[in-house]
């Protein structure tokens, strides 16, 4: 079975857009009653109690696993579910176990994967791989506080409808952070970038694809440079690609001489590229947490002088989920999770950036005002002061084009 | 019926290796997943730099072996050197890797000590000196690491008294003959010690084909080497990728045994008495007729292990000084500032300790079991034969090895479970501990048994009392050795496992994606420490009787 | 007391070999009790083959050779012993090498050898091993490092470990050839003097004449003939 990504979610992008504003009508306007009937929540939270949810999360970071442990300890006091933070290194992992177990023949309760944290294409490949529950999201009570108006791409993961099938937890956007002391003037595009790079001869780079950071990167440049962006929200063609994509490879081909190593050789993920920002052998290193930056001088790994900040017009900005496996064994304790991790108290401590400082996937503005006040924050060193527009992601089948090509050009 | 046991034990050990490797077999034949494979234009560079940087860092692995062990015999100091080996086998290979980098990149500390004083630099200057495209630094890594195993491997050949007596007498021999004392290495003792260090060289260099994690810290990328690659593509969620790293493991597996059997010719069979009787003037193999250059001391005779401890010692330092550093800016020799935080976090995984001390204790213990019971029951002939059998694990690369324990488990329903994860680091575990037994095995006198049995005692009590006792050494480094290797493994944990076993390796790995500086090498403290106590617990256990000391006695018949 | 013709070893031995090649056939041999029997032969005739056929351990000293097969009888005292395992055949073994334990004091080396019998305890067993190193004229030895002792020392400690075992009958694999012809004189009439004194069927293997023990007791093997024995 081979997975044919440019047949993905075959609805019209006029369906859509009507599937996606009946969601948000119903998440604003109706959000007493839009979800299912207080009852069966109270039988999901019954069968909930005593369960024990694995949740496969990324464990990349002390903050998130500290984050996990503080959401542990709340799920037990007050729903009586144990949370078992599994700590992996890659969501494919998981998705590839999963498979593997449908493909033994592992029925509904038999699975080892309760909740996992997972978007972009890895989900792509579990829905398409029929590897999920049921939709559970639109259920959940604390579903109704999220910004689905404000941030699309709660509903919409890289250009392919969640249908329900995961839940948000926070929101990512392509941010940039350097040194200001040797850098004082901050590229907003990136043809100023290019501009830097020639001022700076091996002082950027970007990681090597298929990293999704330097997908990413080279996405945000595709979007930046392609002559009709909305062609980017529709699954890939060769024709397609070859005239949106175009200017990117020119804009490439100037840019990759000044980059680090004459751009003959790529650093393999972020963080080497973030370490060697912070020996000095790199201006500016890039991430999908806004709050990075000032994590890393909280923990005194990086100066304080270091600012972070996305382009003017805008960066590429997803969202972060979790989802339920077909064979979850707990699977009302892990909707239960899943609704907590939506609950103001969770997304107000996440998003605080002396916990994580991960954004938050709710609309602040309509949560009563007590919750509100959760999402106060002073000021801290190295966050973004301005912060720009999330542009949404191409297709998720731009992706495997976009690598393949880039590294047929530049991979070798 | 006096077979009925070796027979099965052969089945124990070699039916879950012929499973696994079916498991793998039926995924490698996906002719759309060749077709991706061979239309990929990165494959063929990769390959080519696996190759490479394979059989380079193995060739100078056994130069510098000969090298070093001509030093230390000709020395008589051998035996105070390979005492001190099993501390540098303990080091992660990550480890290693970081360590080097921290020392040799742009900003590392080489640089640091000499600039801007010397050098003038303000910034670090744009040099290939880590993840160079010509693998070089993944070279150097891969040597570091790997010739203490060997040496390890020398040591328990060493350790037979009838063969090292003998080649010291012959030693002797050939320099009353007129031979320098190099010359007397090179052409007496090291063509009988070469060919039995054959597996363990094969082990080298398929670990030089297929290492990831330390190619991805130091080695080139772009391209990649192909173990990366076809583990890039393996850990893909999209199955056409999957299959093509399947594939791509598959052909890097089928270059490595071509690579083996080459290899294995090279250096020869161990003379056996059978060729000797036949009076066949023996030809020496290739590889164990190594250049004069090798043997004859261009540095001083010690400089080449002195060179390789220093090293070491210098990785150590780096690390150490890596995992309470905090913002290190370039040229500044010491970093700015400090912290403990990595060690905090590394306090926090302290729980990882039991679970990996458990199924290190268990595997190891599993796999000694079973291989003195094979090593005392099965005919000489049958153990000669499945060897290459049981070797397998060593030599295959673990990417693949997985792929094929995780479908195992999953049909038999063992994943997830205790009993499934460690049958499954068993199995990874058992090719290092039987190389450890064998030679301490073949040394022990025939006669002995005979003579124990000709005194009235039944078998039970010749080895419990004479024969164990006398081979405790090499059954306790075996059993460290083991423990050693279990605590190292990461991907069979993180599937077999289905995650829920959380072992100090699998924290190190998982934390490590966030490629903290710091953090890895606090972790990687954490990892040597389990297998530096085994070594120590296994050097206290096999220590010689220490007999009351006399005065020297007037000479008696 | 008397001697039965039953009593002392007979040894019949038909076919000793390997499945394609026979290294001895048609031996006869008969060892009264106190009597030493030379068997002398050049190298490779099959000497220490027999001595393997009559003590039990063919098995383990055809190690990586061809396996040898025993076709006939060996008996001891009127017992058959062909189909006993070593350790209960009372068959006595020493080699040319000492093979003294390297893990275990003279003392302990010897104590390993004294039977456990239901009569007798620790302090008996201790006593006999006191008496044996005294015969040996290695007493106060006892803690000594078995590698630390010269080569006549350690002979004359692997005999006493043979003969503490009480065996029923004694075979000696060469066990002077690895001295010098000083050493030889004083140890072998030493060696006689005790198997004899034990009235033990003995028989010495050995290709020096001047070990013969008794002239009237030697067989001479010679490769790939039958041979009868003269006695």
């Amino acid at each position: 079975m081979h997975f044919n990504k440019t047949t993905t979610a075959a609805t019209s992008s006029v369906g859509l857009n009507r599937r996606q504003t009946l969601g948000v009508l119903a998440a604003t306007a109706m959000p007493a009653w839009a979800q299912t009937p207080a009852s069966s929540w109270a039988e999901t939270l019954r069968a909930a109690r005593g369960q024990t949810v694995y949740f496969n999360a990324w464990a990349g970071s002390e903050r998130i696993n500290a984050y996990l442990q503080w959401a542990a300890a709340e799920l037990q006091r007050d729903f009586g579910i144990q949370l078992q933070h599994v700590k992996i290194s890659d969501a494919a992992d998981v998705v590839k176990r999963v498979r593997a177990e449908k493909q033994a023949g592992r029925k509904d309760t038999e699975g080892t994967v309760d909740l996992i944290w997972i978007n972009g294409e890895n989900f792509a490949a579990m829905k398409q791989g029929g590897l999920l529950s049921a939709p559970f999201a639109a259920n959940l009570p604390n579903f109704q506080w999220v910004d689905a108006v404000g941030k699309p791409t709660t509903l919409v993961d890289f250009s392919v409808p969640t249908d329900g099938l995961e839940s948000p937890w926070g929101m990512a956007q392509l941010t940039f952070f350097a040194d200001a002391k040797r850098l004082p003037q901050l590229p907003q595009s990136m043809n100023e970038l290019l501009a830097l790079a020639r001022s700076q001869p091996g002082r950027i780079t970007y990681p090597r694809p298929p990293n999704f950071h330097g997908t990413t990167f080279v996405k945000q440049a595709l979007i930046e440079h392609a002559p009709d962006v909305k062609a980017l929200a529709q699954p890939v063609t060769a024709a397609a690609l070859e005239a949106q994509a175009a200017p990117l490879w020119r804009f490439l081909d100037a840019l990759h001489p000044h980059l680090w190593r004459g751009g003959k050789q790529f650093p393999q993920n972020s963080a080497a590229v973030r370490q060697m920002m912070a020996d000095g052998e790199l201006v500016m290193a890039l991430t999908f947490n806004p709050n990075e930056a000032a994590n890393e001088i909280a923990a005194k790994r990086l100066p304080a002088t270091v600012q972070s900040w996305q382009f003017a017009k805008g960066t590429i900005g997803n969202t972060h989920f979790v989802a339920i496996p077909y064979n979850a064994p707990s699977k009302a304790g892990a909707q239960v999770v899943a609704n907590f991790l939506l609950s103001p108290a969770a997304q107000a401590r996440k998003a605080d950036i002396d916990v994580w400082g991960d954004p938050t996937v709710l609309d602040v503005a309509r949560l009563p005002a007590a919750e509100r006040a959760r999402f106060q924050s002073t000021p801290h060193a190295g966050q973004v002061s301005h912060s720009a527009p999330a542009l949404p992601e191409p297709h998720a089948s731009w992706v495997d084009a976009l690598e393949k090509e880039w590294t047929r050009r530049y991979g070798v | 019926m006096k077979l009925l046991g070796p027979l099965l034990l052969a089945l124990i050990a070699a039916v879950p290796i012929g499973a696994a490797l079916w498991a793998v077999g039926a995924q490698l034949l996906d002719a759309q997943a060749w077709h991706a494979l061979w239309a990929d234009p990165q494959t063929l560079r990769a390959w080519g730099m696996t190759m490479w940087t394979g059989l380079a860092s193995t060739a100078l692995v056994w130069f510098t072996l000969a090298h070093v062990l001509a030093s230390g015999f000709i020395r008589q100091q051998l035996g105070r050197w390979l005492s001190r080996v099993p501390a540098l086998l303990a080091t992660p290979h990550a480890a290693m890797a970081i360590g080097l980098v921290l020392w040799l990149s742009p900003s590392g500390w080489a640089l640091r000590l000499v600039s801007p004083g010397l050098t003038g630099f303000d910034a670090p200057p744009p040099w290939f000196t880590t993840q160079d495209p010509w693998g070089l630094g993944l070279i150097l890594a891969l040597w570091l690491k790997e010739v203490p195993f060997l040496l390890w491997v020398a040591a328990t050949q060493m350790q037979r008294e009838d063969l090292r007596r003998r080649w010291q007498a012959e030693y002797a021999l050939a320099q009353t003959l007129g031979r320098t004392p190099a010359q007397a290495f090179a052409h007496i003792v090291w063509p009988q010690l070469a060919p039995r260090l054959r597996w363990p060289l094969l082990a080298v260099l398929a670990y030089g084909l297929t290492v990831v994690d330390m190619a991805l810290i130091i080695g080139p990328a772009t391209p990649p080497t192909l173990a990366v690659l076809a583990w890039q593509r393996l850990s893909d969620a999209d199955l056409l990728t999957q299959s093509q790293g399947v594939v791509a493991a598959g052909w890097l597996t089928g270059t490595l045994l071509v690579a083996c059997v080459v290899t294995g010719w090279l250096v020869g069979a161990a003379p056996s008495r059978r060729m000797l009787g036949h009076g066949k003037r023996l030809k020496l193999a290739a590889a164990t007729r190594l250049p004069k250059a090798v043997f004859l001391s261009v540095w001083p005779s010690n400089g080449m292990w002195t060179t390789i401890l220093t090293t070491y010692i210098a990785v150590w330092f780096a690390l150490t000084v890596g995992s309470v550093s905090g913002v290190w800016p370039f040229p500044q020799v010491w970093p700015e500032l400090w912290t403990l935080n990595a060690w905090q976090q590394v306090a926090s995984s302290a729980r990882t300790v039991w679970t990996t001390l458990g199924l290190g204790v268990a595997s190891a213990s599993v796999c000694l079991l079973w291989s003195v019971a094979w090593l005392e029951l099965a005919p000489r002939r049958w153990q000669q034969a499945m060897q290459p059998w049981f070797l397998l694990p060593l030599v295959l690369p673990s990417v693949l090895w997985v792929v094929g324990l995780y479908s195992l488990a999953l049909h038999t329903r063992l994943e997830g479970q205790w009993l499934g994860l460690s049958l499954a680091h068993a199995v990874m575990v058992l090719p290092y501990v039987l190389l450890a037994l064998v030679p301490a095995y073949q040394a022990v006198d025939p006669r002995q048994a005979a003579l124990v049995a000709s005194l009235g005692h039944g078998r039970w009590v010749y080895l419990w009392r004479v024969k164990w006792p006398l081979l405790k050494r090499a059954i306790a480094s075996a059993w460290a050795v083991g423990f050693a290797v279990s605590v190292a493994q990461y991907l069979p944990t993180l599937y077999v496992g289905a995650g829920r076993f959380a072992t100090v390796t699998t924290e190190a790995v998982t934390l490590a994606a966030g490629a903290q500086r710091s953090l890895m090498s606090a972790y990687a403290a954490l990892q040597m420490l389990l297998p530096i106590a085994a070594f120590a617990l296994a050097g206290w256990l096999g220590r010689p009787r220490r007999f009351e000391k006399i005065a020297p006695m007037k000479a008696t018949p | 007391m008397t001697d039965t013709p039953q009593d002392g070893l007979h040894v019949h031995i038909e076919r000793l070999g390997s499945a394609h090649h026979a290294l001895v056939s048609g031996l006869h041999l008969h060892v009264p009790p106190g009597e030493i029997l030379t068997l002398m032969g050049p190298s490779g005739c099959g000497k220490s083959s027999v001595l393997a056929a009559i003590a039990g351990t063919l098995a383990s000293v055809s190690e990586g050779l061809q396996p040898l097969q025993l076709q006939g009888s060996v008996q001891l005292n009127g017992r058959e012993l062909a189909h006993l395992p070593t350790h209960q055949r009372g068959v006595g073994l020493v080699f040319q090498d000492a093979l003294l334990f390297p893990h275990m004091t003279v003392a302990e080396n010897l104590l390993f050898a004294v039977p456990v019998t239901s009569g007798s305890d620790t302090a008996q067993r201790q006593a006999r091993v006191q008496q044996a190193l005294q015969e040996a004229e290695l007493s106060g030895m006892g803690n000594r490092d078995p590698s630390t002792l010269s080569g006549g020392q350690r002979a004359r400690v692997a005999l006493m470990r043979a003969l503490l075992a009480e065996p029923q009958a004694l075979l000696l694999d060469e066990p002077f050839s690895k001295l010098d012809a000083a050493l030889r004189a004083q140890l072998r009439p030493w060696v006689f003097a005790h198997v004899r004194e034990r009235r033990i069927p003995v028989v010495l293997v050995t290709h020096d004449e001047q070990d013969v023990a008794d002239p009237q007791r030697v067989l001479h093997l010679r490769a790939t003939e039958e041979s009868q024995a003269h006695v």
